[in-house]
């Protein structure tokens, strides 16, 4: 999450979200997905695209 | 009707065929700016521009350019077709001047066109429609409350392959709800 948005690892909580995240905008999100993409190995849906909605919810992605 | 816009770092109005420059030309030529646009199939001519800027009526059609206030550039447009019987619109948003990406003008500005459809056209539902791998229109829908009403499977070529095209939609009401 922080590579993908250039932050800080200590810039990103474990609660975040794109409300509370200024970095986190439509690139951003861009960044975010095609991260998660390379690491499972296929691309997201449009859904799966837009409940990536927390911090939280991109950890349930790649677990 | 000729439209006017403001917002903090934009405005917004009708183009007409001086419109039609060698700038809009160059998005409409850029493989990048037009990847999930359905005009990428088409060939482009600055004639090609001037039809299809007259081809908007400003009753019930409406191609409104984005403006840059700081250089007073070109750097988009949006197109809104208005059904007047059933208050609904279909529109869609095209960034072409890429420096323009990633900077929040999307949101910033369909907030200013959703308050025209809305408020000064009588309008009652505002819908877009995205190709699924296109991330950053897929957030600014969401980031700006718009619901996804469905998703048409496979329904346009994209890249390599075929992919969804999630349905977007916003009511006044949700609209005004959250201003």
């Amino acid at each position: 999450m922080a590579s993908a948005l250039g932050l800080e690892l200590r810039d990103v909580g474990s609660d975040a979200t794109p409300e509370s995240l200024n970095a986190w905008d439509s690139l951003g999100h861009m960044r975010i997905s095609a991260q998660i993409e390379e690491k499972i190995g296929r691309p997201l849906t449009g859904e799966e695209v837009l409940a990536l909605a927390s911090v939280q919810d991109v950890a349930a992605h790649l677990a | 009707m000729s439209v006017r816009l403001e917002t903090g770092r934009y405005f917004l109005r009708t183009l007409d065929e001086t419109d039609a420059t060698e700038r809009y030309l160059s998005w409409m030529r850029d493989p990048d700016v037009m990847r999930y646009l359905h005009a990428r199939f088409e060939t482009h001519s600055l004639d090609s521009i001037r039809r299809y800027i007259a081809g908007h009526d400003n009753l019930t059609s409406f191609l409104i350019g984005v403006f840059c206030k700081e250089s007073g550039l070109h750097v988009g447009n949006y197109s809104a077709r208005c059904n007047p019987h059933h208050k609904t619109v279909e529109q869609g948003v095209l960034i072409g001047d890429r420096a323009h990406w990633g900077r929040g003008a999307v949101l910033e500005t369909r907030a200013a066109v959703l308050d025209f459809l809305f408020d000064a056209q009588g309008m009652e539902k505002v819908c877009g429609n995205v190709y699924a791998d296109n991330v950053a229109s897929l957030f600014n829908y969401k980031a700006q409350g718009w619901r996804h009403e469905g998703t048409l499977v496979s329904h346009v070529k994209s890249g390599e392959g075929r992919c969804d095209v999630l349905c977007f939609a916003i009511s006044r009401d949700e609209w005004r709800a959250r201003r």
